[in-house]
């Protein structure tokens, strides 16, 4: 009797603890994936909104910088003191201020090392309407959607022009341009009114702890888009 | 002894392990059904954004091509676009006058009975045109704004109050794009600038 007792009892097999602690541990890897899975398509779905927007704005920057250019052209005299390529002598027509500005003109001259500019709107000059604004901070863009008159995202009060950070309280947008003269090579390296000018816009945005505020643009591309066009002075070039 | 030998080999769940079996499934079904609600409305979220970006590029491609292509029309075009329409700061209106001739107006249109607003394009002779051709995306007609830089006509050195001005408008509106229950607004501002260069020089 004794013995077949013991036989019924060692012949109850069952989970060891190593193999219910294993069973435990896939169980809970495959679930928190699964959650991980569905929280970053949550997350990316709103990155998307937000792309959107940022895009907008981005595109605004551009076109901001390239109708100042025409307006330059627009409103300036033409000159025939420019640069030929192909005499090499200073004899053709240009609108030699289309960089500089001038009287009711858009200084869009950056720099060759580059320059930060904020985009303003400039209330009170009814005849230029955006405004460059060299900045090294206050990039953020404020809503206004009850009376958008300027626009939705405005850069600052109207008409101070002075800018806001990119705080947790407003869009959390933040857009700098940054116009940088290019003369590394020919024609543009030749002549002072041949230049070309880079202008990039950076739009960023603060989105919880994986993108957090700031007024500066992050370096990578996480919460970020980046705009570049070249300008050229290319309008009634004849001799 | 028959009974009792065939007793013994009889081996069933107790109680307490089907109890706790339950409890387990119980646990692991609802946290999965948990997972697929989670997984629906994320999805549902998906496509309203899908939706939303393709919505709004097809928005403000249509309207960069009638600028870019035309010329910013400062006169009365139809009975929506009016002359000075530009310098009210609610203005809604855009006149655009194309390489062929034609004028045309865009403005809101209510396309349902909850006062859901969209935009439209007519052409002097009439057509209507839908510029978003969605039905499930609409404009907050209360936010809706072309503001057009210079507010005068450029094109004429003598009368015009900004001679010269390359014209520009920024487009901010804030879009409505649903989903089944769902819906996502989105504020959105754009600018466009003309690629006319007939503008007399000063």
């Amino acid at each position: 009797m004794k013995n077949i007792f013991l036989k019924t009892k060692t012949s109850q097999s069952g989970q060891t603890l190593i193999e219910t602690l294993v069973a435990a541990f896939v169980l809970v890897m495959g679930i928190s994936a699964s959650i991980g899975l569905a929280s970053y398509s949550l997350r990316a779905t709103t990155l998307s909104t937000k792309q959107i927007i940022a895009m907008g704005l981005a595109r605004e920057g551009v076109e901001a910088v390239k109708n100042m250019r025409d307006t330059n052209w627009l409103r300036s005299a033409m000159t025939t003191n420019c640069f030929n390529y192909f005499t090499q002598a200073s004899n053709a027509s240009c609108y030699q201020n289309w960089l500089s500005g001038g009287t009711a003109l858009y200084n869009i001259a950056g720099a060759t090392t580059g320059t930060n500019y904020r985009l303003g709107i400039d209330q009170a000059q009814a005849t230029a309407y955006w405004k460059l604004t060299s900045a090294t901070n206050n990039y953020g863009l404020n809503l206004n959607t009850t009376n958008p008159t300027y626009g939705f995202y405005i850069p600052g009060t109207i008409p101070t022009l002075s800018g806001t950070s990119v705080t947790a309280s407003n869009t959390k947008f933040g857009r700098r341009i940054t116009i940088l003269q290019d003369g590394t090579f020919a024609p543009f390296s030749s002549a002072t009114y041949l230049r070309r000018v880079k202008v990039s816009v950076d739009v960023w945005w603060a989105d919880g702890t994986r993108c957090p505020v700031s007024d500066t643009p992050p370096t990578g591309s996480k919460c970020h888009i980046k705009l570049e066009t070249y300008l050229t002075n290319w309008k009634n070039y004849e001799l | 002894m028959n009974s009792r030998t065939y007793k013994s080999h009889n081996f069933g769940f107790t109680l307490i392990e089907i109890i706790v079996a339950t409890t387990i499934f119980v646990i692991t079904v609802s946290a999965i059904l948990v997972l697929f609600g989670f997984v629906l409305r994320t999805n549902r979220e998906v496509q309203i954004n899908r939706k939303a970006a393709q919505s709004i590029r097809n928005f403000t491609e249509v309207l960069a091509r009638e600028i870019r292509n035309g010329k910013i029309y400062y006169g009365t075009a139809g009975t929506d676009c009016a002359t000075g329409n530009y310098s009210q700061s609610t203005n809604q209106t855009l006149a655009i006058l194309t390489v062929d001739g034609d004028l045309l107006c865009f403005s809101l249109r209510t396309v349902s009975s909850q006062g859901q607003m969209n935009l439209q394009k007519i052409t002097t002779t009439g057509t209507l045109e839908e510029v978003i051709n969605s039905s499930s995306m609409y404009i907050k007609p209360g936010t809706f704004r072309f503001i057009i830089q210079p507010e005068t006509d450029p094109y004429t050195q003598s009368g015009g109050l900004y001679p010269g001005i390359q014209p520009m408008v920024t487009i901010a509106a804030e879009f409505v794009v649903e989903e089944g229950n769902s819906s996502v607004t989105i504020p959105y501002q754009t600018s466009i600038s003309s690629d006319v260069y007939d503008i007399p020089n000063l």
